[in-house]
């Protein structure tokens, strides 16, 4: 399966969800398949996707929150998913999409075959992908846009 | 609501605290001065570029090692960002 392919399932399925994309090529083709307000693209930051979903799913348990990840964001932060076993969101799901190579820097091996993933922590689905670069273009928002965008789509009327 | 998680680095306590304030909550992170050193990264892709505002302490401890460093690079942020 390719990552694209994924990323397309993935997206296919979601509805209402937040979905909080990694770092990398991982941002840049959920834009290009699927752009929506409720998308946040952390596009510096590596690693840290999983604990931005863990404290949106933790302030706001009447939203869902869907955190797509790759192998080497995982690992680069492993913490977190002791921490997502520990306070067992239900409204958190985990997808890790798994080539075991850092593709955006030109396909380095990772780690990530000494690891089962599924075993650390509930809600987490790994998928097994190639590991081609792939041609998605850059994102043409500011940071600032997409957090914005976030917020205000979720935000509690008063 | 008033609740405190745990965490197992610096860096996760700021993401995590982002991802809540993203949510609409208050949030403060607490950590010590040569922790403060661990979430650089973080502070300048995150935190900065996407307008987050998280409420901090950070807590010094009378060592060369840490303390001299980690307020340098605090001034050091402050001035350029």
């Amino acid at each position: 399966m390719t990552r694209y392919k994924a990323i397309k399932e993935i997206m296919d399925y979601v509805t209402n969800e937040v979905v909080i994309c990694s770092t990398g090529m991982i941002c840049r083709e959920v834009y290009q398949y699927k752009d929506r307000d409720r998308n946040f693209y952390m596009m510096g930051s590596m690693g840290m996707a999983l604990p931005i979903g863990i404290g949106l799913a933790y302030a706001r348990p009447d939203i869902e929150v869907i955190v797509i990840s790759g192998d080497g964001a995982v690992l680069m932060n492993l913490g977190s998913m002791v921490l997502h076993n520990k306070l067992h969101l239900p409204n958190l799901w985990h997808f890790i999409l798994d080539n075991n190579s850092y593709a955006t820097t030109g396909g380095q091996n990772t780690c990530s075959d000494a690891v089962d993933f599924c075993s650390l922590a509930p809600n987490t689905n790994v998928y097994k992908v190639s590991s081609e670069k792939g041609d998605a273009p850059r994102i043409p928002l500011t940071c600032k846009q997409i957090k914005e965008r976030v917020y205000e789509s979720i935000r509690l009327k008063k | 609501m008033k609740s405190d998680i745990p965490v197992t680095s610096e860096q996760e306590a700021v993401a995590i605290a982002c991802g809540m304030q993203l949510g609409g909550a208050k949030t403060f992170v607490f950590m010590q001065d040569s922790g403060w050193l661990n979430c650089i990264n973080n502070m300048c892709s995150l935190v900065y570029p996407y307008g987050f505002k998280i409420g901090g302490e950070v807590k010094g401890v009378p060592e060369p090692e840490h303390h001299k460093r980690s307020y340098d690079l605090y001034r050091y942020l402050n001035d350029t960002i």
